[in-house]
């Protein structure tokens, strides 16, 4: 079926709006798996916390931010933002390593 | 072809030389500025926590994107102070790019803006924000 390039972008964008719920899902599970990975441990309970929500991955102890960010005697421990970067990275991997796949 | 990568410390030491000309306080390093004494008549300071560098290439390319993730914890003796040192932190930050020899920086930005917070674990409490802030080289 031969199809022009505005054709061909409008089918691109709505596979990406279908499919869009479903990489959120992945990627708020990829989030909080990492993020329970890299949260500091004590008794656990941090890293048992993370949960996906509608907004997004919440760690569910309200100890959380003073431990991601710091307070003004304690060093930040940022398991937040490592997570996301590795997740990040791993994706861009991924995709990097798709298209190798397809070009070749 | 030869290792182009930057010197993380001399970026630090930058923003570290800024924080202290900009706003005329103490600035530490991933500690408490050194005779900082934490109570309600402490005057202003700033801690730089470095948190995150992700580099795109490889070592021998000296086309490196790279990029830092760090934080300024602001803290002050009255919830005033710290507002004062959490606005003049920004104020010398933003928008401003570190020298890095031979890369290209962008300006830096806030990626995560947080308020006030008080902390009990010190008496008197004291006052404190946590602002991430991020910067690219290329």
């Amino acid at each position: 079926m031969t199809t022009t390039p505005e054709v061909f972008a409008r089918r691109l964008e709505q596979s990406a709006r279908e499919l869009e719920p479903e990489w959120r899902r992945d990627w708020s599970k990829e989030v909080a798996d990492e993020m329970s990975r890299r949260a500091p441990r004590d008794t656990g309970r941090l890293a048992a916390s993370m949960r996906v929500t509608d907004e997004g991955v919440v760690a569910d102890v309200a100890y959380a931010v003073y431990v991601a960010r710091g307070t003004s005697r304690m060093a930040p421990r940022p398991f937040d933002l490592e997570a996301v970067a590795a997740v990040i990275k791993d994706a861009a991997e991924g995709a990097g390593d798709l298209v190798i796949r397809e070009l070749t | 072809m030869a290792y182009t990568a930057h010197n993380p410390t001399t970026i630090y030491a930058d923003i570290v030389a800024r924080l202290t000309s900009q706003t005329g306080k103490a600035v530490g390093e991933s500690e408490a500025p050194a005779g900082a004494v934490q109570n309600a008549s402490l005057e202003p300071y700033v801690i730089v926590y470095p948190q995150l560098e992700l580099f795109e290439g490889s070592l021998s390319d000296p086309n490196i994107i790279d990029e830092f993730t760090f934080q300024l914890t602001c803290v002050g003796g009255t919830m005033v102070h710290a507002q004062w040192m959490q606005h003049s932190a920004r104020a010398a930050v933003l928008g401003w790019a570190p020298t890095v020899a031979g890369f290209t920086p962008t300006p830096i930005r806030l990626v995560l803006g947080s308020g006030i917070a008080r902390d009990d674990d010190v008496q008197p409490p004291v006052f404190y924000s946590t602002d991430r802030f991020e910067c690219f080289t290329s």
